[in-house]
């Protein structure tokens, strides 16, 4: 009985893992966001120092 | 008045996104936006483009779940008290194992982007200190060597967005001597207020490179020109734009007036094409530029071969 204890912790482990994969997927950013936010990120004490 | 030297620019590698410029060292975090081969702070040859190091930490963090999930087979495996238990343990851990690793195939572009936004953020400290290295080093490149200084300024322009370093490549664009075989640029350039040396430029580019001249510097121009005018070279410079202009209808529809004034300090090839323009354009007046034309026509070109020859 432990031994299927362990494979539906293990059935639970992986199926919440892929719903985190999917929940983040969703939430991807784009190619145009990561290069705002890179921008925005050394720009912002570039305008300082500029 | 600055001696011009020649030189011959680095082919500048233009990549779709800003991002795709910036690495980071494996050994030490440092980031540079540069092309050097070893990492100017530990000077190992451990420089990844900064996408491929999130996507090797996505595989590992990928990786560590498989194995957590083999060992929970594994776990299952040894705890089972039959050989009937143990094969369906195995049976039933590798399916799921195996499930994960095709889910985690489907996901790994996603979750590659997720953890480059994350590392970004998380290491927004770091990648500014790189900057501020890249910064460094052109400063101590410019008293030695001023192509190497505009090189490196061209790069780090990809991401450092403020009018003093656009000031700091026109100065040294500038210093050079420009041919139409060189990797120039314009609009990145253009500053938020007037600079005489951003006017010579664009007045040198207009005359090398006249497909460069868009828009946006033709509006530049349009806004500052009275500050142009009182520059020694300032109507040259204006006739050079106008001459870049007339390669276009559209510019001639959008800018007749700004043409207009300058159209009879034309040099003939422009003003050839300009004549052109009006002449396949019957209907088009364009605020009195047909008049202009045909008045500049008949001082200057009327017996003109090419000209004759066109009608």
């Amino acid at each position: 009985m432990i031994a299927y204890g362990c494979l539906g912790v293990l059935f639970l482990f992986i199926g919440i893992k892929c719903i985190a994969y999917f929940s983040h997927r969703k939430n991807t950013p784009s190619s145009e966001d990561l290069d705002q936010t890179l921008i925005s990120i050394i720009n912002q004490t570039g305008e300082h120092h500029g | 008045m600055v001696k011009k030297r020649p030189v011959q620019l680095k082919p500048y590698t233009k990549t779709r996104y800003a991002y795709e410029k910036l690495r980071v060292c494996k050994n030490c975090h440092q980031y540079t936006i540069l092309w050097e081969d070893t990492c100017a702070s530990c000077g190992k040859h451990s420089l990844v483009p900064i996408m491929d190091y999130a996507q090797a930490r996505t595989r590992r963090s990928m990786l560590n779940v498989k194995l957590i999930s083999l060992l929970m087979t594994l776990i299952a495996i040894l705890l089972s008290p039959t050989v009937m238990q143990m094969i369906i343990s195995l049976v039933v851990g590798i399916v799921l194992t195996g499930l994960l690793w095709k889910v985690q195939q489907k996901m790994l572009p996603s979750e590659t982007f997720r953890k480059l936004n994350q590392l970004m953020n998380s290491t927004a400290q770091n990648i500014r200190a790189g900057i501020e290295l890249n910064r460094g080093t052109a400063s101590a490149a410019l008293k030695e060597d001023e192509k190497l200084t505009y090189e490196i300024l061209r790069e780090m322009a990809t991401v450092v967005h403020n009018d003093r370093i656009r000031l700091q490549q026109v100065v040294l664009l500038q210093t050079f001597v420009l041919r139409k075989d060189m990797d120039l640029e314009l609009e990145p350039l253009l500053l938020k207020d007037f600079d005489q040396e951003l006017a010579a430029y664009i007045g040198e580019i207009a005359k090398i490179k006249r497909d460069m001249i868009k828009t946006k510097t033709i509006q530049y121009v349009l806004n500052y020109e009275s500050h142009i005018l009182m520059m020694p070279q300032g109507k040259q410079i204006l006739a050079s734009v106008v001459g870049a202009c007339v390669r276009l209808k559209k510019y001639v529809d959008t800018y007749p007036d700004f043409i207009h004034r300058y159209a009879i300090l034309l040099p003939k090839d422009r003003f050839l094409r300009l004549y052109q323009l009006v002449r396949r354009n019957p209907s088009s007046n364009w605020n009195g530029l047909r008049d202009e034309v045909s008045s500049i026509y008949h001082e200057k070109y009327r017996w003109d071969p090419d000209f004759q020859n066109w009608d």
